[in-house]
């Protein structure tokens, strides 16, 4: 997979003898089965979960059964099948939410660590100013103002949680910019760009794929948390998140475990998954254990 | 022989603001090279000897560009090239090399034997093709004594020396002119320094290099060396033909440097008690001669004066009053 005895090579020889880190790969494998193949899995279709439930014509809060595994919801839609499309919006939101927080970072980090100086406090005081945002309250508002959506929720996780992927890769990007590679590489002619791009960039990716790995199941929360509170992925399409805010009420805390356990449960898993990754990557790079 | 001058470096400095202030005077600064003024003529070994501290790396960054002097003139073939702009620099990069104290951490560990030495040739060598490269790294890697096997390898798979032929070859690759050596063998093993220090002789004869070596151990220097340059707190004590300074010293320091290697002991001047009191803290450089608070000869003039670089003959200059 990797050259014979490279970086990656060695890394992922470790990273196989990582039994935690194994079982985490496979739960985050099976998830994103889930939700690549949610169409044949999912025992009800999209539309009947989205649009002919809300006609009344299935059983509210049904208790499980051979018809709906894990019993239906307050307007009788089948919880099973919610929550296998849930997997699927809940990586979506994640995974883009990341990408997009990864990318500002890591851009953020590079310029910020490698040119110093007024650049780097100009960046490091954005960065200030994002983490004190009140993000809750701001995404509130923005759903009030705005019609509330799914990309929102992307762009708004994503644009709070870049700053501690910037600090990372900051702090990465000065740690190796005082290597000797880096003076070496400039003695021997190479361009400004490409010392940053090939030889920075190439060390400081161990870390940042640590970062990805946390950082992706922190969106998951952040999406659940948002959902929960409804300014995050509006109903009536599922997620993990606004599938608990049935769990509002009293009621169905009480009587209906079936409603709010198992999107729990998923959630927990899934993030319990992500995080055994993120361990196993950051034992796997670190060459001296 | 007829000399041709490949370096000439004028009242170089480099000083490192330590404490900022807005008025200049309450400003603190090192001043890690303080002035300095010598020559380097093309095909010799220049040896440059000093405790740590005493600005040597500083200087041979400095006269590379890898570091901005903070004033002065570095004139390489003719060209000051203190004033050059990056893109101008970047041409005369294939000119100079600079070699590392610490091989394995100039290479990047991520990258193959190969990549690492093709690194110059991508920059300067457009011209060839990817073939020619391998063919020509692998010609390079048997001057430095090793095999085409190492190509896909990485460095953490090699020993001290072994890397150090590496990163030679990679220092050779474009034919500079010039290569700067900073401490390039003692990281290593000493029967390993000479087999390291005897390939850059032979790399010298075979492709005209010129070099500035530059180490703290006197008997690496002794042995490589045309010319030695002795630098202490950042200026220059004295400069001669190898030598005669050896037989002949007439700076006070550079006779202590020179009684402790003949006196057998195996002791690099690094370590401090060697000469009697400590390197005295560079932020706190009193005035006269940096070396007075050390010098067995040191006498009122020494702490008021500075003493000058002057002509004892041709070849030979010392910073000492009393040098005759």
């Amino acid at each position: 997979m990797f050259k014979e005895n490279s970086f990656y090579d060695l890394a992922f020889k470790r990273y196989k003898r990582n039994k935690l880190a194994i079982i985490g790969t496979v739960i985050v494998f099976l998830f994103i089965l889930l939700a690549i193949f949610a169409d044949f899995i999912a025992p009800y279709g999209y539309s009947d979960i989205f649009e002919n439930a809300q006609t009344g014509l299935y059983d509210k809060y049904a208790t499980p059964s051979r018809d709906h595994i894990l019993g239906t919801d307050e307007i009788g839609r089948d919880i099973f099948s919610r929550l296998i499309y849930g997997a699927r919006i809940t990586m979506m939101v994640s995974i883009c939410a990341v990408s997009i927080s990864t990318i500002i970072g890591l851009i953020v980090g590079l310029v910020s660590g490698y040119f110093g100086g007024i650049i780097d406090k100009i960046l490091m005081r954005l960065v200030d100013i994002v983490i004190s945002f009140p993000v809750l309250f701001l995404l509130i508002s923005i759903s009030t103002i705005l019609e509330p959506s799914i990309w929102i929720v992307i762009c708004a996780i994503g644009f709070v949680t870049w700053t501690s992927t910037a600090r990372l890769v900051r702090g990465e990007v000065l740690r190796v910019k005082q290597l000797d590679y880096i003076m070496a590489a400039k003695s021997l002619g190479t361009p400004t760009f490409k010392v940053v791009t090939k030889h920075v960039l190439m060390n400081i990716l161990a870390p940042i794929m640590v970062q990805v790995t946390i950082a992706t199941s922190q969106a998951i929360l952040m999406e659940a948390s948002l959902s929960f509170l409804g300014v995050g992925v509006q109903r009536p399409m599922p997620s993990w998140g606004n599938m608990l805010i049935d769990a509002q009420k009293t009621i169905v805390i009480r009587d209906m475990p079936w409603v709010w356990i198992p999107p729990g449960i998923l959630t927990l898993l899934l993030v319990l998954g992500i995080y055994f990754v993120g361990d196993g990557l950051r034992d796997a790079f670190d060459s001296k254990q | 022989m007829d000399k041709k001058l490949l370096f000439e470096v004028k009242d170089i400095k480099k000083y490192f603001l330590i404490k900022k202030a807005k008025k200049e005077e309450d400003k603190v600064y090192v001043k890690a090279v303080d002035g300095l003024s010598f020559e380097i003529y093309e095909g010799e070994t220049l040896g440059v000897i000093g405790e740590s501290g005493c600005g040597k790396s500083t200087l041979g960054r400095n006269m590379l560009r890898l570091e901005e002097p903070t004033s002065g003139s570095i004139i390489f073939k003719g060209r000051d090239i203190v004033g050059l702009d990056k893109r101008q620099m970047l041409e005369l990069r294939k000119e100079m090399q600079f070699i590392f104290q610490d091989p394995h951490s100039s290479m990047n560990p991520k990258l193959t034997i190969k990549d690492i030495i093709s690194e110059p040739l991508d920059n300067f060598r457009k011209d060839m093709t990817n073939e020619q490269k391998t063919n020509y790294i692998i010609e390079l890697l048997e001057i430095v004594g090793l095999t085409k096997d190492v190509l896909n390898r990485y460095p953490h798979e090699f020993s001290g020396g072994q890397k150090q032929r590496i990163v030679i070859a990679r220092g050779i690759a474009l034919n500079p002119s010039f290569v700067v050596c900073d401490e390039s063998v003692s990281a290593l093993d000493v029967s390993v320094q000479a087999q390291v220090i005897n390939l850059l002789k032979n790399l010298q004869k075979k492709f005209s290099l010129t070099y500035m070596f530059i180490s703290h151990d006197l008997r690496v220097i002794k042995h490589i060396s045309d010319r030695i340059m002795v630098l202490y707190l950042g200026n220059i004590m004295e400069i001669a033909e190898s030598n005669e300074l050896f037989k002949n010293p007439k700076h006070p320091y550079t006779k202590s440097l020179i009684n402790l290697v003949s006196s057998g002991e195996k002791v690099k001047i690094n370590d401090k008690q060697i000469l009697k009191g400590e390197i005295p803290s560079p932020l706190q450089i009193s005035a006269g001669c940096p070396f007075n608070t050390r010098c067995p000869q040191a006498q009122d003039k020494c702490f008021k004066e500075k003493p000058l670089l002057e002509d004892l003959n041709e070849t030979h200059k010392v910073a000492c009053f009393f040098a005759n």
